[in-house]
């Protein structure tokens, strides 16, 4: 059982404290209710360019990271397309400068044009390592916009294209801070070793006077119901071919959430899954198989993703695995199977509650869709899935109508 | 009024306090210690041979062996075994290194015991059954082909062969080739000879009871697997340094390895090679961070590292940077080399350095699991997790005149091996 207190001060930021006496560290993670899928389709990539720029000072601390490193700490941050998360762990007695750090960057940030010159370059860079330099980098690049055509979804966060990144304005740095970046759109959760109370007179004494924002209004635009099956084929100098397939699936509180998350295990979560049992080791198709879920909190994907042998037509092997899940929907698995994939779930679980960083990051998350709870009940809410709810959401999900398939195939094979 | 330009003042417990692990033998002698936290629901067991790559007479041996233990064996066939192994919430690490190959459980306290049976299953009678055998060798092969296109990988190879000695232990680099020269017979010679219980440590970590320890006692405790003893390996360095480019015509971006050998770590210089380091490009706010990504913009990442292994250690600075910039980049380095060789590092950024290295400490070695792996990094050494005492010691004792004479004696760049892979312009 993870104990936590809860409150919001008065200009509306939330604050989660949670105490573990077992480590000399402590964590504060804030995350702030703003991802790609906020961005305007001409100005994508900017959340998570916006990310780096919070590094850059802020309005009475010129350096954020020396600071943070001379108390012994060390940071880090990421973006996706829902939310974007900062966090830092330093030792127990350092709190104090965990707070003042990151006050200062909600009261205000100091935005200069050279700091944004260098990060445009920074996160182009970024771009070429992770997605245009990589053998199979753009595969998202390529699959978002085949099952997303309306929903920011469509994009990644990393953005569309590299032009988007070196297009960025200051004055968008500006209007984007000033709309996302204050109290009211934002959660703080603390972990580690320190009295509540101390932290609590922390939170009121450093953000306490930070003036609130208004809550930006999210009104995006939803995926309508996919009526047909997408396809594209691509030719790349890889040395595999490669076949994704993808689904759309309910959203993160969508009540099948974790049923369909347990299809996934089923499906192509480790050795013993019937993906891989069936097409890697008896059909010999695959040399590799995987399933899983986006788990955005807007409605997600279900994505299977294989690497072909060489001369296997991708045609016929996604005959082979629409098949595999078609059984999902035509037989009742059994208890021991079900069985099997809630026990890897629950001790994924428990490891994931151990460190007071990933306690810090869980809780914020689990504030953000609406349920703080979840820290102690996600076991039972995986727990509680019936076999007849596996059957049901593949009825839902695993249509070819639902479907968008990605042919990546190499120039060398196939 | 609240004043936020004042940092608030920066406490330090200067004692670090390390734990030490409990500590036991098994009757054959495998040396088990154990970190302990009972209000933990989840173990991890640590199984450490001395089988990593440097031991191998041929190409990949030492790792495809590692990892069919996951495959059938003369108790459970490979799809038998993977069906228990998930049905009782457990996930198995299997992975090499140049000098030691392990096999890491993670589970459910409750579990444990029933699992440990079929670990020693896995340890003990792997068959290397032909079959199993082409479905890891094309997967593995796979990964490598995909992989012998990342600039940073071809780097990384040609950076080992010539800073080790292509024909010595350590520089030994497969390409894709050796796959297919690959047999199982290979595998069942370098198994016999490795995985026993003469070349076997332990580490347990969790929620830790005498009950636990019984039953590894009952599993693991007989004479099994043939007793050979293969524990050392000869590592003569022969270090080629200059610079050495292999053009990726099509390459975005250049991947550049830059290092050279260093002393090892039972060395007194070592901890202040560590500070060193991290002064350069060891963290975030390093002098490489600072000046190439985050004044220049030429890179999302460098970094420098130190690799330290039994025999041999070594210093590397790794980054992937626009093409265009590559020879900018090489440059700054120089530069940030020579600054390090010619001006002492000032008071203000010595105390930072270190401060932040007490909280690398503290973060590295926080709670059971991550205690285990420190244990695990240096347990060739003999020294238990004093060495950590001993190297947290060295580095907070460290004066900036030291860090000028250590530059001075270790990184000369005329001695330095430069490797770029890309369309360096």
């Amino acid at each position: 059982m993870i104990h936590f207190d809860r409150f919001t001060l008065d200009n509306g930021l939330r604050f989660i404290i949670h105490r573990d006496v077992t480590t000399p560290l402590v964590a504060m993670n804030i995350l702030y209710d703003v991802g790609a899928r906020d961005e305007q389709p001409d100005k994508t990539g900017f959340a998570h360019l916006f990310e780096h720029l919070m590094f850059g000072g802020s309005k009475h601390i010129p350096r954020y990271d020396e600071p943070l490193q001379r108390a012994g700490g060390d940071n880090n941050a990421f973006t996706n397309s829902d939310y974007t998360n900062y966090y830092l762990t330093l030792p127990a007695e350092n709190l104090e400068t965990a707070f003042w750090l990151e006050s200062d960057r909600m009261l205000e940030l100091a935005f200069s044009e050279k700091s944004l010159e260098v990060q445009r370059q920074v996160v182009v860079e970024e771009f070429r390592q992770n997605y245009l330099n990589q053998p199979y980098g753009d595969v998202w690049l390529l699959l978002k916009p085949l099952a997303y055509k309306v929903h920011p979804y469509h994009w990644n966060t990393i953005g569309k294209t590299p032009d988007h990144i070196t297009n960025a304005k200051l004055e968008d740095v500006v209007n984007f801070y000033s709309n996302y970046y204050h109290p009211s759109n934002a959660i703080v959760a603390v972990a580690g070793n320190i009295e509540v109370e101390e932290a609590k007179k922390m939170a009121y004494k450093w953000f306490g006077s930070i003036p609130s924002g208004s809550r930006p209004k999210r009104d995006l635009p939803q995926e309508p119901i996919q009526t047909e099956k997408q396809k594209l084929v691509v030719r790349r100098d890889v040395p595999a071919s490669a076949l994704y397939k993808a689904w759309h699936i309910g959203a993160r509180n969508d009540p099948f959430f974790y049923a369909t998350d347990l299809v996934s295990d089923i499906l192509g979560s480790g050795s013993s899954s019937r993906l891989h049992q069936q097409l890697v080791r008896r059909k010999k198709m695959f040399s590799e198989i995987n399933a899983y879920i986006t788990g955005d909190l807007d409605p997600g994907l279900f994505i299977i993703s294989g690497k072909l042998h060489p001369g296997v037509d991708p045609e016929h092997a996604e005959n082979l695995l629409t098949k595999q899940v078609d059984e999902l929907k035509n037989e009742l698995l059994r208890s021991t199977e079900l069985r099997k994939v809630k026990n890897k779930v629950l001790s994924a679980i428990a490891f994931s509650n151990i460190s007071v960083l990933n306690k810090a990051m869980n809780l914020c998350y689990y504030e953000l869709i609406g349920n703080i709870n979840l820290i102690n009940s996600l076991e039972h809410s995986y727990r509680a899935v019936k076999e007849n709810e596996i059957m049901e959401v593949s009825n839902q999900i695993f249509t070819e109508s639902n479907s968008s398939v990605l042919y990546y195939l190499s120039n060398k094979h196939n | 009024m609240l004043d936020r330009i004042e940092a608030p003042d920066i406490r330090r417990l200067n004692q670090l306090k390390i734990n030490r692990p409990g500590y036991c033998v098994l009757s054959n002698g495998i040396p088990v210690y154990q970190f302990t936290n009972d209000s933990y629901k989840a173990m991890r067991l640590d199984l450490i041979f001395n089988a990593g790559s440097a031991f191998q007479k041929k190409m990949l041996e030492a790792g495809t062996t590692n990892i069919m233990l996951k495959e059938s064996n003369l108790k459970w066939s490979s799809q038998r075994l993977s069906a228990k192994l998930d049905y009782h919430g457990s996930y198995i690490d299997l992975s090499i290194d140049k000098d030691n190959a392990w096999l890491t459980l993670f589970c459910l306290r409750k579990n444990f015991n029933y699992l440990l049976p079929l670990i020693r299953s896995m340890v003990t009678t792997p068959r290397f059954s032909p079959s199993d055998f082409l479905l890891v060798n094309s997967k593995q092969k796979n990964i490598f082909a995909i992989n012998d296109q990342k600039p940073r990988h071809i780097a990384r190879k040609l950076f080992n062969k010539k800073i080790f000695g292509e024909n010595t232990p350590y520089g030994q680099i497969a390409e894709l080739t050796d796959f297919d020269q690959l047999s199982v017979d290979d595998l069942k010679q370098f198994h016999h000879q490795h995985y026993h219980f003469g070349n076997c440590r332990m580490i347990v970590s969790g929620p830790v009871n005498d009950k636990h320890l019984a039953r590894l006692e009952d599993t693991f405790g007989d004479e099994w697997g043939y007793h050979d003893n293969i524990k050392s390996f000869d590592q003569h360095t022969d270090f080629t340094p200059g610079i050495f480019r292999s053009k990726l015509i099509n390459s975005l971006q250049s991947a550049i390895f830059m290092g050279k050998p260093l002393v090892n770590r039972e060395h007194p210089d070592f901890p202040k090679l560590l500070v060193l380091n991290t002064v350069f490009g060891g963290y975030f706010g390093s002098r490489l961070m600072s000046n190439i990504r985050e004044d220049k913009g030429y890179t999302y990442g460098i970094y420098s590292q130190i690799a330290a292994f039994r025999k041999a250690a070594i210093m590397q600075i790794i980054t992937e940077v626009g093409a265009e910039v590559t020879k900018a980049t090489l440059d700054e380095i120089y530069k940030e080399i020579n600054r390090l060789r010619h001006e002492v590092i000032s008071t203000e950024e010595l105390s930072l350095v270190k401060n932040y290295l007490y909280g690398q400490f503290l973060r590295s070695l926080d709670g059971p699991y991550a205690l285990a792996e420190r244990l695990k990094t240096i347990i060739d050494l003999d020294e238990g997790m004093d060495y950590y005492e001993r190297s947290y010691r060295g580095i907070q004792d460290v004066e900036a005149e030291e860090l000028l004479e250590m530059a001075r004696t270790y990184l000369d760049p005329e001695a330095m091996l430069t490797v770029v892979v890309g369309r360096d312009e």
